[in-house]
């Protein structure tokens, strides 16, 4: 009996544990089942990881870089950033992009002597070459304002002179247009101004203009002519009269391969002697609020140079010979004028009868030669920094 | 019984007395960053950058200084026979209004003591004839000549006041041969248990006045001249000195 009951008891315990591990599994499909659901939809709302940039090789020469831990350099940013700079939505009025002052065949310069903003207005500054932003001064415009190219790429945006563009009131165009929902996803996760300024940023940083024909000669590819020979040898001298040592001093702003000015620092400012102290424009002292920092500019990159006048911060050369007469013998003398140009004449040791280089016709077209050395074809005619709405309508 | 547990406590605190003295020991050898603090000076007190504060010391005229820059290289430390060479010892003293003194921090030293501390005033030339970019060289920066010369060592820039006008001070002066080797041996070793950092003071009136004595208004600029250069190397040899603090 007792064993009858334990029998019975034992059956009903067995039965019982079948049932609950029944249970057990339901529950434990159902969970697995949930979780999945679940994960399929956090993926499906998680932005894809961006394609690292793979194949991006800077120029040993041009030293070190940086990029910015939160805007790593990924084709989606790249591709969004491209089609961005070339979209006139980032204007108010739709009229304007990047492009209408940074147009690529002139190395992203304008050919204006100052950049025209909204309505045709003249504004303070001649519009900079865009040209290999990953070295030279890690301050942006003219007169240094901008700490990073992504507050950089938002500035004309706003200005109420320039493109005239609400950031929010863009926010919401970007999103109602066909095709950026999609790419900010990829890139970024959302449709942002900082998304918008990342994206811009990353496009400018890879327009790197490495193969003019002074690229092809560092890497021995080919020979100077004997004239750009010449005016390669007077860049990169600063003049010694005392051993007959003869100059153009390019180089003590220039470096010698970037050729844009230094990046430590405030080295890539300086007078070059454009105005006379009761002329002299606020420069970086605009942005340092310091007396001593007055009439120094940004010192822009020369690659392109040929292409990329009229020239000075406020365009007031038009051609690089007109420049060169400028640095020969039209020097103005201010407080804070570069030592090093006030200092620098190839044909007499008393600094106080110069007001310039004093070189010869022949050593000014020298360096004329060798200037035009730095234009790079394939730079200017890159289809991957072209726009993109004009490979759309072919 | 009794015998076996005192056994047993001898063993055990020598075991952690043992713990105690070794993990002490590691942790004062263990590798720590050494700070230097270089403090551009003049005439022995802090540098007035900007204004005409300073006499020509071969004359009469006041002078002001904008910019003054030091390469230093090859740093060795030493605490009695052990040394430690600082890799890619490469090192760019920047000294203007903004930065009267500029520290260089040396990430993992593993010494105890530093009882001598050796170092170039310049570049080695095997360095100096290379574009490599290591430690602060750099051949896209201001102290770069071109990759034909090298790196000037030593840039002093600013004016000087003459006859009314204000000319300008240029003083640049590189070339291997200009490369000067500093070595300093503490009177008393200095411990580092208190992380204490190394102060120098880096006196710029002793290019000027040293063992030659510079005349500015005769003077302005030495740039190419290897002898005007060699003038200024000999002395900025003396321009770099410990303050020990003991």
């Amino acid at each position: 009996m007792s064993k009858g009951f334990l029998a019975q008891g034992s059956f009903t315990t067995t039965e019982k544990r079948q049932n609950i591990k029944m249970k057990l599994g339901i529950a434990g499909l159902c969970l697995a089942i949930f979780i999945a659901l679940l994960s399929a939809f956090w993926i499906s709302r998680s932005p894809p990881v961006p394609t690292a940039i793979a194949d991006f090789k800077a120029p040993f020469v041009f030293g070190r870089f940086s990029i910015p831990e939160d805007n790593p350099l990924t084709e989606e940013a790249f591709q969004l950033g491209r089609r961005l700079f070339y979209d006139p939505m980032l204007s108010g009025d739709n009229s304007m992009s990047c492009a209408t002052c940074h147009q690529q065949e002139r190395a992203f310069t304008d050919g204006q002597p100052v950049a025209l903003g909204h309505g045709g207005k003249e504004l303070a500054f001649n519009s900079m070459s865009l040209a290999n932003l990953l070295w030279g001064p890690r301050r942006f415009f003219w007169d240094g304002r901008s700490p990073t190219l992504e507050h950089q790429a938002l500035q004309p945006l706003i200005n109420p002179d320039e493109m005239q563009q609400p950031l929010d009131e863009l926010v919401r165009e970007l999103k109602s247009a066909p095709e950026y929902p999609e790419m900010f996803w990829k890139a970024y996760g959302e449709v942002s101004e900082e998304n918008v300024a990342r994206a811009l940023a990353t496009f400018m940083r890879m327009l790197i203009s490495a193969n003019s024909k002074y690229d092809r000669y560092l890497r021995g590819e080919l020979r100077l002519s004997p004239q750009e020979e010449h005016g390669r040898k007077l860049f990169m001298a600063h003049p010694d009269v005392k051993v007959s040592l003869r100059g153009g001093n390019c180089i003590d702003c220039h470096s010698q391969f970037v050729t844009a000015g230094f990046s430590d620092g405030w080295d890539g400012f300086i007078n070059n002697g454009l105005d006379a102290e009761q002329n002299l424009g606020r420069g970086l002292e605009a942005v340092t609020g310091d007396i001593l920092d007055r009439g120094k500019f940004k010192t822009p990159t020369l690659r392109n140079i040929a292409v990329t006048g009229p020239y000075m911060h406020d365009g007031r050369f038009a051609t690089l010979s007109e420049v060169l007469t400028h640095y020969n013998s039209g020097i103005q003398f201010s407080d804070t004028l570069s030592p090093l140009i006030l200092e620098a004449d190839n044909t007499v040791v008393d600094p106080i009868a110069a007001h310039g280089l004093g070189l010869a016709p022949k050593e000014v077209d020298a360096i004329i030669a060798f200037l035009h050395t730095l234009t790079d074809e394939a730079f200017l005619t890159e289809p991957k920094f072209s726009s993109p709405f004009e490979e759309e309508t072919q | 019984m009794k015998r076996l547990n005192r056994l047993s406590i001898v063993a055990v605190s020598t075991l952690v007395l043992a713990a105690i003295i070794v993990f002490a020991f590691d942790f004062r050898t263990k590798p720590r960053p050494l700070k230097l603090i270089f403090v551009a000076e003049a005439n022995g007190e802090p540098i007035e950058f900007d204004t005409f504060a300073y006499t020509n010391p071969g004359g009469t005229e006041m002078f002001r200084l904008r910019d003054f820059r030091v390469y230093i290289s090859n740093i060795k430390l030493a605490d009695g026979d052990k040394v430690h060479v600082v890799e890619n010892s490469y090192h760019l003293l920047r000294f203007d209004r903004s930065t009267p003194q500029f520290n260089v921090v040396l990430p993992k030293v593993p010494l105890r003591q530093i009882s001598r501390i050796s170092m170039s005033i310049g570049i080695d030339e095997a360095a100096n004839g290379s574009i490599e970019v290591r430690g602060d060289l750099d051949p896209n920066n201001r102290m770069a000549w071109n990759w034909n010369i090298g790196y000037k060592f030593v840039l002093v820039e600013g004016a000087i006041q003459m006859d009314g006008a204000v000319m300008p001070l240029v003083y640049h002066v590189g070339f291997n041969e200009n490369r000067r080797d500093l070595d300093f041996v503490a009177s008393t070793s200095v411990d580092r248990d208190e992380n204490r950092p190394l102060t120098f003071s880096v006196d710029v009136m002793k290019l000027f006045s040293g063992e030659e004595v510079i005349n500015m208004t005769e003077l302005q600029t030495v740039k190419m001249d290897r002898s005007d250069a060699a003038l200024l190397a000999t002395n900025y040899a003396q321009m770099i000195n410990p303050i020990w603090g003991d």
